[in-house]
Order: C-alpha cells, then structure tokens, then sequence
C-alpha cells in the first residue's frame, strides 16, 4: 500500500473514532495502548510491532474498500487472528520487526540486568512525584500480605475513597513509575519515544 | 457504563492467568478494547496479579499459571522485576501513612480518651475547678491589696507570638487533617522535604583547575546525586560505573548505561554515599563485547 493511500485510511479510520479529528487521535491512541496491552496479555513477544502489523491490516481492508461499523470490534477481531498466527509461529513476524526495534528490545532487556542501575533510577522517580502521591503509594505497598487487605481498606477509608477508586490511583501511580524507571534505565529509548 | 468492579475482577484473573475459555476469551477482550473503564480495573488487576506472585501469595496452580502464561513474554518478566524492586525499596522508606494509620485525628483522639474515662476525669475536673476557684478568690484578694499601694500605670495589651486559634480555627484545622490528600502534616514530627539532588560533573583527567579534587557536597535530606561523566567521545554502545573506595571496595555499580552525546549522566542514591574519597571508573562496551577502561574520576564526597 502506497503511502497515500495509508494516508486516506488513516483518515479513515479517524473518521471512525470520532468525528472530531483531536478527539479521534486521542482515541485512536487509546486503542492502540489496549492491542498492546491484549498481545501482552496473550503472552505475545514484540507488541507493540504486532499492533503496528494489526493497523496495517485494518488500514489495508479500509483501503480495499471495507465498510467498517463498529471499528473497536472489528481491530480486535483482527488483533486476535494477529495473536493466534504470532503463537503459532513467532518467527513469522520477525521481518515486520525491523534492526531499530531489535535494539529497543536488547535495550530493554538490560532493565533486567542491573539491580543498581534500576534501584538508583527508581528512588530518583520516586523523588520526583508529588510528595502526597509518593506518600500515598508507599504506603498502600508497604505492608505484608496478611494484613495487605485490611490496612488497604484503612487506608481508603482515611483518604475518603471508595477501596476501587484507590486501587485505581495506586496503579496509575505505580504505572507512571515504572515508565520513568524505565526510561532513566535506558535514556536511549525515552529520547526515541 | 459502570462496570461490576468485583465481576470484572474475578474474569480478569481469569483472563491473565490463561484459565478462560477460547470463547470466553475472545468475548472478554472485545469487551476490554472498547471499554476504558473495564480495561483499566484489567490493569489494576495485572499489578495485584503482579504483586501476589511476588509477594508468594499466589495458590499453587495460580501460581503456575502465571508463570505458564503471564510469564513468557519479556516485557511481562520485567514488570515483575520492576515489582520486587519495588517493593524491595518502599519496605526500607518510612511509612508516611501506615504509620499513621493507627492514630486517630487529635480531636478525635482527645474525645476518645475522655470518654473512655469519664468518672475519673469527672471527679478530677470537680477537684480542679475547686482548687483554682480558691486561687483565683486569693490572687484578686493581693492584687487589689497591693494596687492600693503603687501609682496607676497605663494598661499595654500583652504582645504575643501568634493569636490563639478560635474554637473553629482549630475544628478547621483538624477538618484540614483529614481531608483525603495525605498530609505530611498529619504526623507530628513532620518529615523533612527531600532536598533537591546536586549535580556534580566529573571530567577525565580527574583534577579540576588549581589541582582541586571534585567535591560533591550532598545534602543529608537528598536522595541521592547525579553524576555527569564527559567522556572524550561516545562511541561506545554501553557504559559500566563502579565507584570505588581508595581501597577497591565497590560502593555502587551500573551496566548497560548509554552516554548522551559525550556525557553518561547516572544517579547515585544517597544510600551509597558517604564521606570520603572515591573514584568513578568508567569502562565501555566494545563492538567485540569486550569491556575497555574508559577513563577514572576521582571525587570528595561531603555530606551535609
């Protein structure tokens, strides 16, 4: 598909998502984060290039003139043959993964390597939130698992919030941690991304 | 849409840990792409999943299916990874608020102690009254004796620090005290604020202008410090950091760092630190894989 035509499905596909061209970006992005997070979940190594082989595939079929009604439904349709030709046969998408990506993997993978590098990184993270915030995750993760549920419970009931509604903030919080941690273990990628 | 937070919780461990069905699978997660509400308390699930398996709470056959399904991609194994570290780190920070968990809002506590001992305090607020009504009567009775006897003096307000906080100041600020944002002000020995973290930039060749060995002075409320290491060039892929002692002993060490331009920036928690002499050896990754000595920066640490 040439890149005109990658352009007006593109376009397309915006139109899909809404009818507002920023909304629809924004919503777009947001269905992107989600097949990433559905290969994840499957188990599927390289995600995020196998949501890149997912839209492409949705951008050919609009292309091919396709009527898309419901474009959530019909992405994660895709997506899930996505999934069960990827377990199948891994290898199979490895030309889709080009020499770029690779690296941002093997760079990945020294997340694992250095328990130093990551500690440093995550005070550092940790420091540089909100002091409430920082305050707040520390302490729903710091206790034990006997007593996990009930101070959790206590801990809500102090905050004024429903025990779902701080579990909710504890894991955007925990989220946006790891992405810093991450990045300052491997300043390489946040600078790509 | 509201979501069934509790149904939504159960199918989602289900769906993490491989124990749907194909067609309950593919049902869930269409359900999941279209719906921000429900996808988020997946999320939110993933990390409890997460934190279970690290924290060994997991039952058996759980326990392998996670590790059969959540397992096996790389991504996955890192927020595991991510996760001890985790909480390896929150256990050795204080405990802002599990401490303060335990303890009920001043107002509260003062009602709680009283009435819990009604009688006693009962009787030794009567006694009390009684003792200070008998000073009182005795104070005026001297002071009016002796007014008698000196010239009248015009009356100066007392000056004081800060006025008296009103009874509604001071249900306000207990009202301030529980309001749903943590406050640090909540614990009475407050906390001291994190200082900002220096910076100190490291040259090869180790001694600055007039033979001076580079001094970081580290604030003893920072959490750590930021070492920038000027490199003559970058051209390695990856960078090793050992600081050692001027006895060799490692204090703290980093693989796989990335030089930005010419610098490779680290930063060291304050954990690692403490007074004396150190050196910044700094090795780079060859094409070969081999580890080549880049350059040493020595360095005075100061801590304040």
């Amino acid at each position: 598909m040439n890149d005109t035509h990658s352009h007006n499905s593109f376009d397309t596909l915006l139109g899909l998502l809404d009818s507002d061209r920023e909304r629809a970006g924004a919503k777009y992005e947001e269905l992107r984060l989600r097949l990433i997070k559905l290969f994840e979940w499957r188990g599927c190594t390289y995600a995020d290039e196998l949501t890149d082989v997912c839209f492409d595939r949705v951008f050919k079929k609009i292309g091919d003139g396709e009527q898309i009604q419901n474009i959530h439904a019909y992405a994660v349709t895709i997506a899930q043959f996505v999934v069960k030709e990827h377990l199948r046969d891994p290898s199979r998408f490895a030309d889709d993964i080009d020499g770029a990506s690779a690296r941002e993997i093997a760079a990945e993978s020294n997340f694992n390597d250095d328990s130093d590098e990551r500690m440093s990184c995550l005070e550092r993270c940790l420091a540089e939130f909100r002091r409430d915030d920082r305050d707040l995750i520390v302490s729903y993760y710091d206790t034990d698992e006997k007593t996990m549920i009930a101070a959790r419970k206590r801990l809500a009931d102090k905050l004024a919030v429903s025990l779902n509604t701080l579990r909710i903030k504890v894991c955007r919080l925990k989220s946006k941690l790891e992405k810093c941690t991450k990045d300052c273990c491997s300043p390489a990628n946040a600078s790509a991304a | 849409m509201t979501i069934d937070e509790t149904k939504i919780d159960s199918m989602a461990r289900r769906f993490l840990l491989g124990e749907m069905s194909a067609n309950e699978r593919t049902s869930f997660e269409a359900k999941f792409v279209a719906n921000r509400e429900m996808f988020e308390q997946i999320a939110v699930v993933e990390d409890e999943l997460i934190e279970d398996y690290v924290r060994g709470g997991l039952s058996s056959d759980e326990h392998a299916n996670f590790e059969k399904h959540y397992l096996v991609s790389e991504r996955n194994r890192e927020r595991v990874a991510f996760a001890r570290a985790m909480l390896n780190k929150f256990a050795e920070l204080d405990k802002p608020l599990a401490a303060a968990d335990d303890r009920l809002p001043l107002f509260a506590s003062i009602t709680a102690f009283f009435s819990a001992n009604r009688l006693a305090f009962g009787s030794a607020f009567a006694v009390l009254l009684l003792v200070a009504g008998i000073l009182f009567v005795n104070l005026r009775k001297e002071s009016v004796e002796i007014g008698r006897d000196v010239e009248p003096q015009p009356t100066i307000p007392p000056q004081t620090s800060a006025p008296s906080p009103s009874p509604t100041q001071q249900i306000d600020k207990i009202d301030n005290n529980n309001k749903p944002t943590p406050s640090p002000s909540n614990s009475a020995p407050e906390k001291q604020q994190r200082s900002a973290s220096p910076v100190l930039a490291l040259f090869a060749g180790s001694l600055r202008d007039g033979g001076n060995m580079a001094e970081l002075r580290l604030p003893e409320t920072a959490a750590g410090a930021s070492l920038q290491l000027n490199l003559e060039n970058g051209d390695h892929k990856t960078y090793r950091l050992q600081i050692v002692d001027p006895d060799g002993r490692t204090l703290f060490s980093a693989n796989g760092l990335r030089a930005r331009g010419k610098r490779v920036d680290i930063f060291v928690p304050s954990s690692r630190f403490k007074n004396g002499e150190f050196i910044a050896k700094l090795s780079g990754l060859s094409d070969q894989k081999q580890l080549e000595s880049i350059a040493d920066y020595p360095f005075r640490v100061i801590k304040k």
